[in-house]
């Protein structure tokens, strides 16, 4: 009867409402709604789903040697319960209580929690009717999404073998990717220590049968991973990713342009990913051609950016701003080009001169033109998460969520939250946000 | 809110009176003249307090003759001032020049936020930097010195920087301003913004009791017993220190260094105990403590503390549950892990928890039962945090790794599994509790070794006899627990500090000013602490500032010891330095054997504490960073009274080399009187090693057992070559001093060319049965300074060794060793860093090396063979290159490690 009331109302009530049934969003991990929220919202309802109990601790204070202050995290992929959305049902996986829990979207009342063995540290993905999760007990479970009825769970670790971690136990082969539902096939690793061998699975996500299995050395796979074209691509945190390709689970390599568990594939396949490394004395993201594993572009001073229709979203020095992104690659690969050239010219070498002359000229211009990328800028405080929702850009800050119009930069709507804003989910007309302090909001109209 | 700016009286040593004497108060000032000889660049103007306020252009011109007349080998250079804003170049009294490649003349100032000394013996301006940044808005005594070899910086009477330099200072030969207030020269004028109380420049240097004084007056507050905070309960802290004088005290604390927070200590008592309440997770809080004295209030400096650190649990209301408190009584009831195996209704599962600080974690084959209670305790917040509910098919064989639980029982009146995995399944020192009353405690691990001292035992090995079950390769080795703390606990790849400690089941750890204990076995955080004069730094050149016992954690700090019980962390005592040093000295070395603690003393400011930017401790040759820490004496107290039972004092001690074993304590001494005299109580010079004494004494005593004068070294010679660095060992037989003695050319220049030399004395009379050497390796990397790892019949350095007793040269090499960090040995092999610089195991049979991939140890000595495991916690973060795991961890032998499969994967 539930089941039967609820597809009705998926029906007629929010029939175009847009679901949000992975973590951000999509395969890509892109952020990117295609529907925009109504406005005003409202709070309807709040959840305390207790303190995240995170994978690792933060990062160093500094590398003191190299006089470098300020390390980022390049591990920090559950900062909070991150938060999915389908069927006007909200679903986490928590860190804390080791269950994944659904909620009703309009109430927040508890519909169904399953248990597992150890902390849950990415929401479930919903394909139709079925919640896929991993765990760090080393497993991978499927729930029916709409009842919790647990239909299979499969071993991903090659034993039951567990250890204490933090005060809890895990499998030695946590499963720390989420899993990835691909072309009807599911993907998850389990993987941990890099002396041991990590495993990644392909499962068909009709039948649960195995596909294929392979394994991998030298590697610790967290993150969520990442399917586009016929790749996956699986976050090391301080390692690069790595690129697998998905018809058989074999590893093409990293890519060595990219590090850390931000990380998100542009509409062409291109990988934005950071921090890179500990190195760089501000935080950085680095878009990387995921064939050829060469950097197209660098963002400084940032840590989130959103990419859709060409455009990117992000934050830099206190200001929040719009750029043409696929001008601002196509320049900076003219721009690098153009140095190359202008490097192997010997200057002492009088017919190189008018050559050199004009290398610069168009250096100039270039560089000019990559100013023009820049399609709105606003002073704004540095987000700890943005996503889109159709012309609306979304930003989590401390205490706080804002909406502004993508296409100006105008605010439209803010809200109070308790926490810091890393998890921003705009679903089925509703925004749902999840705080480093365990709360879940959600604002309606 | 009471201004919190310090507000000292000025300070200043009372020896002859100074070449130059200024203060720039208004009641010195005619018009822009500053009396005597001085001329403001700007019409001055003053704050209310009547000093000069310099900023913007203002600045102070002297004649340059006077400049010209200072002398050039022997002068001192004291101020009083205060920075408002930290900047590059930032001069505060100087006459230099500084374009391209010629520099000369002298400065004080600062470079950045961190105060500086530069001078010129003919070459680029050579610099002697404070470590730690000052406070902007305070003020502080400045000394800068030189003598014609060093030139050394002491920041509020305490030795802060110090480097080696030969020579005269050159003066520029170009017309230069002798200026205060700005760093000016032919092309180049910044202007400071801050105060200067007064300048003064000596033509002699200032004495250890003058320094001494002038720190005891920058204190501010004045402290019997320096601050810190033990951490509580999630949100709630302990702030604890001791006044010198009894009286009522303020403390401000908040988020950032605005503070904000003020609370009241009415403690009319010395001890003052605040609880820090509703304090926010993963928030560094900065506080600062005033006191009431007749001269006015008087302020501490900011200190600060991590919630990030704190790790300790939820406290539950007490059950009245009699199984409960059976099972617990006289258990430590401190953080730790209890296992259960079958459960009926859970409540025991939750009294145990609710009893203690235990986390609860049990096992059962109902589902349903425990989807029941898991949503029970997660109702109550529980679940997941304090109690953990697991299900596993069949109850019979736990797929848990062995040695875990402090406490392991059944809920079941019938065991599901065999009461031998249940003892499995306990920790060596924890409690089997079976249904029928039966209690069993486990023994420890056989084979297992504590490591209690720097170097394992107090001898100093690098060796405490851990069979890690006969484990020789990584493969051998089983994960045992994985998690914090992590690379947010140390200090940048924590440089050659001291290192963690196992002793009795706990594993203490030290991070930056801030230490730890953890369960060895599960990794359960026990307690945590957060010290602000905690840190010591380059142990090579000195010796740790921590021991442990079953039951103490022994930590210097500062002039005192403090005594911590080691399963809480609460203070028991502090144990003082010998009268005549508790002015003018820090606590040492510190040992324990039997019911003697031995300690030392060393000159205030002669530790190192300097980790930013070039702190690495390893350059080859002598300079202020390789110099040794000294003791001026050692004494030994008694654990069962806690009081002083004698001290010996004769020469100069080199801490690295103290010793003690069987109840003899040996050490170098160098018994030169001028270098005790004048030294700052760390040394570079080849004074160190003229008149230089192997010492023996009884450790209940101190009484002499045997003295002899140290043999010739087998490289440097009086003229030629340096001692590097210096270590003492002892093995059932004989004392070991290990040297490392590099090269010089004809210049007195290293040549990057060494040896370790060995020189082995008979335990019993001091007899030296041997001299032995093997040559450096590389003289990089800590390579050169190797500490050596002692067996009793052999002994190993980067890259061989020699063997015992007859000193031959080894036949094999072990390695590689790449990286920074220290060896040490189980009985069946070396671990080190080596292969792409991640931790190895070399093994003794089959002499090659495994490793662990992408996991980095620390830039000494971060991972012990100890208590039956490989215990790993964080050493490397902060090194920014390469994908290390970060993480702390230990191992345990697959072969005790419960597994019984033998398909299931190895490395």
């Amino acid at each position: 009867m539930f089941r039967t009331s609820l597809a009705l109302l998926v029906l007629c009530g929010i029939a175009s409402a847009s679901p949000w049934p992975t973590y951000r969003h999509d395969n890509r991990r892109s952020g990117v709604s295609s529907e925009s929220l109504p406005l005003p919202l409202t709070q309807a309802w709040t959840h305390d789903g207790g303190p995240p109990q995170q994978a690792w601790t933060g990062p160093a204070k500094w590398d003191a040697y190299a006089a470098n202050e300020g390390l980022q995290s390049m591990r920090n992929f559950d900062p909070c319960h991150f938060t999915t959305a389908a069927h006007d049902l909200l679903y986490f996986g928590s860190s804390a209580d080791n269950a994944v829990h659904c909620l009703d979207a309009n109430t927040g009342e508890e519909k169904w929690l399953h248990f597992t063995n150890s902390s849950v540290r990415f929401p479930p993905t919903i394909v139709g009717e079925k919640a896929w999760f991993g765990s760090d007990d080393g497993f991978v479970y499927c729930s029916d999404a709409l009842t919790g009825k647990p239909l299979w769970k499969k071993r991903g670790a090659p034993t039951d073998r567990l250890v204490p971690s933090n005060g809890k136990l895990i499998s030695p082969w946590p499963v720390r990717t989420g899993v990835t539902v691909e072309n009807n096939r599911a993907f998850f690793a389990a993987s941990l220590l890099p002396w041991k061998t990590s495993y990644l699975w392909c499962l068909d996500a009709t039948t649960a049968e195995q596909l294929y299995l392979t394994e991998h050395t030298g590697v610790t796979l967290q993150g969520a991973i990442l399917a586009g074209g016929d790749r996956l691509y699986i976050p090391q945190g301080r390692a690069a990713p790595v690129a697998l390709t998905q018809a058989d689970g074999k590893a093409t390599g990293t890519i060595k342009q990219a590090g850390g568990t931000f990380c998100l594939l542009t509409e062409d396949n291109q990988l934005i990913a950071g921090p890179p490394n500990q190195r760089e004395h501000d935080e950085q993201l680095r878009l990387a051609d995921t064939k050829s594993g060469k950097r197209l572009a660098t963002f400084n001073n940032t840590t989130r950016v959103v990419v859709a229709k060409g455009k990117a979203y992000l934050h830099s020095l206190d200001k929040l701003q719009c750029l043409d992104l696929t001008r601002k690659g196509q320049l900076e690969t003219n721009l690098a080009t153009q140095q190359t050239e202008l490097k192997k010219l010997d200057p002492k070498v009088e017919t190189n001169l008018p050559k050199i002359e004009e290398l610069k000229r168009k250096i100039t211009t270039t560089q000019n033109d990559l100013k023009a990328c820049l399609l709105w800028q606003i002073d704004h405080p540095s987000p700890f998460e943005l996503v889109l929702a159709g012309d609306q850009l979304i930003v989590g800050l401390d205490n706080q969520v804002s909406i502004l119009n993508a296409a100006t930069g105008k605010q439209l709507w803010q809200h109070k939250v308790t926490g810091k804003a890393y998890g921003l989910t705009p679903a089925e007309g509703r925004l749902i946000v999840s705080t480093d302090l365990g709360h879940i909001h959600t604002f309606a109209p | 809110m009471k201004s919190l700016l310090l507000t000292l009286a000025s300070i200043s040593i009372a020896n002859a009176s100074p070449l130059f004497h200024w203060t720039f108060s208004k009641d010195k000032f005619e018009g822009q003249n500053l009396k005597p000889s001085g001329e403001a660049v700007e019409a001055p103007e003053f704050d209310t307090d009547g000093h000069l306020v310099f900023t913007a252009k203002q600045h102070l011109l002297f004649p340059e003759e006077k400049a010209k007349k200072l002398p050039l080998e022997t002068f001192a250079i004291e101020t009083r001032v205060r920075i408002d804003q930290p900047q590059k170049w930032g001069s505060i009294v100087s006459y230099s020049q500084d374009n391209g490649s010629h520099e000369r003349g002298w400065l004080l100032g600062y470079n950045g936020s961190r105060f500086s000394f530069r001078l010129s013996t003919g070459g680029p301006l050579l610099e002697a930097v404070a470590p730690e940044p000052f406070e902007p808005g305070h003020w502080n005594h400045l000394f800068a010195t030189y003598n014609g070899k060093q030139m050394r910086l002491f920041l509020n009477g305490t030795l802060v920087s110090s480097r080696a330099v030969s020579g005269p200072v050159v003066l520029p030969e170009v017309p230069t301003p002798f200026v205060v207030g700005a760093y000016k020269d032919k092309d180049e004028f910044y202007p400071i913004t801050g105060r200067i109380d007064f300048v003064k420049i000596h033509d002699t240097l200032p004495s250890q009791k003058e320094l001494a004084a002038i720190a005891k007056k920058s204190e501010g507050v004045a402290f019997s017993v320096r601050p810190a905070v033990r951490f509580l309960a999630p949100g709630k802290a302990l702030l604890f220190w001791e006044a010198s004088h009894p009286g009522k005290a303020i403390i401000a604390y908040g988020p950032t260094r605005k503070l904000g927070t003020i609370v009241e200590s009415a403690a009319q008592k010395l001890r003052h105990e605040i609880v820090l309440e509703n304090l926010q997770p993963h928030t560094r809080y900065s506080y600062r403590i005033s006191s009431e004295t007749p001269e006015g209030p008087k302020f501490s400096p900011i200190y600060e503390f991590d919630t990030g650190m704190n790790y300790m649990p939820q406290t539950l209301a007490a059950q009245g549950h009699p199984l409960a408190e059976a099972y617990l009584k006289d258990l430590p009831i401190q953080p730790g892990f209890t296992v259960v195996v079958g459960l009926t209704d859970g409540s025991l599962t939750r009294a145990l928890a609710a009893n203690s600080q235990l986390n609860v974690t049990a096992f059962d084959d109902d589902l349903d039962l425990i989807n029941s209670l898991r949503k029970t305790f997660t109702a109550e917040g529980l679940h997941g945090s304090r109690i953990t509910l697991i299900h596993l098919p069949d109850l019979k064989k736990i797929p848990l790794t062995s040695c875990v639980g402090s406490l392991v029982c059944s809920e079941r009146k019938e065991l599901p599994s065999p009461s031998s995995e249940l003892v499995r399944l306990t920790r060596p020192h924890g409690r089997t509790a079976l249904p029928d009353g039966t209690f069993t405690t486990r023994d420890p691990i056989p084979g297992s070794g504590e490591w209690t001292h720097q170097y394992g035992p107090p001898s100093n090995t690098a060796y405490s006899g851990e069979r890690l079950g006969g484990s020789q390769a990584t493969g051998d080795l089983e994960l045992q627990w994985i998690g914090r703390p992590g690379a947010n606990f140390g200090i940048d790849r924590q440089p050659r500090m001291s290192a963690p400690l196992a002793a009795n089941g706990r594993l203490f750890h030290q991070g930056l000013n801030r230490l730890m204990a953890l369960d060895a076995y599960n990794g359960q955080i026990l307690w945590g602490m957060e010290i602000p004069d905690l840190r010591r730094v380059n142990i090579p050149h000195d010796c740790a500032n921590w021991c442990a016992d079953d039951n103490h954690l022994y930590v210097a700090v500062k002039d005192l010891l403090w005594v911590l019980d080691g399963s809480t962390g609460k203070r028991i005592t502090t144990l003082k330095l010998t009268a005549a040093h508790r002015d003018s000295h820090e606590w040492g070395y510190i040992a324990h054997e039997g019911d003697t603690v031995i300690g030392s003393s060393v000159r205030l400011g002669a530790e190192f504490k300097k980790y930013f930017g070039d702190a690495w401790y390893d350059k080859v040759g002598r300079d202020s960073d390789t110099a040794n820490v000294l003791s001026d004496n050692i004494f030994g107290h008694s654990k069962s009274s806690w009081k002083g039972n004698w001290s010996y004092s004769r020469g100069l001690i080199i801490n690295p080399t103290i010793s003690l074993s069987d109840g003899k304590l040996c050490f170098l001494e160098c018994r030169n009187p001028d270098l005790k005299k004048g030294t700052s109580g760390r040394e570079a010079t080849r004074e160190l090693w003229k008149d230089i004494f192997a010492v023996c004494l009884d450790a209940s005593t101190g009484k002499i057992i045997w003295e002899k004068p140290f043999p010739n070294t087998l490289l440097r010679t009086e003229t030629k070559g340096f001692i590097q660095v210096s270590y003492g060992a002892m093995t059932s037989e004989g004392f070991l001093a290990t040297l490392s003695e590099g090269d010089t050319n004809e210049l007195g220049k290293p040549t990057g060319k060494g040896i370790f030399s060995y020189h082995y004395f008979d335990l019993a009379d001091g007899k030296l049965r041997f001299q032995s050497q093997t040559s450096w390796r590389i003289n990089h990397h800590g390579s050169h300074i190797s500490h050596p790892v002692v067996y009793e019949d052999k002994v190993y350095t980067d890259p061989t060794g020699i063997s015992l007793p007859d000193g031959k040269l080894l036949d094999h090499k072990f390695g590689p060793r790449e990286g920074c960090s220290a060896v040490v040995g189980t009985s069946y092999g070396l671990l080190l860093r080596g292969i792409d610089r991640c931790l190895t195991f070399w093994s003794h049979d089959q002499k090659t090396p495994t490793h662990w991939p992408r996991l980095r140890p620390s830039c000494w000595l971060s991972f012990l063979p100890a208590q039956g495991l490989f215990l790993v916690p964080e050493g490397g973060g902060g090194c920014s290159c390469g994908g290390w795991m970060e993480t702390s961890l230990a191992f345990i032998p697959r072969n005790n490690s419960g597994i019984t499969n033998s398909k299931e994967p190895k490395q």
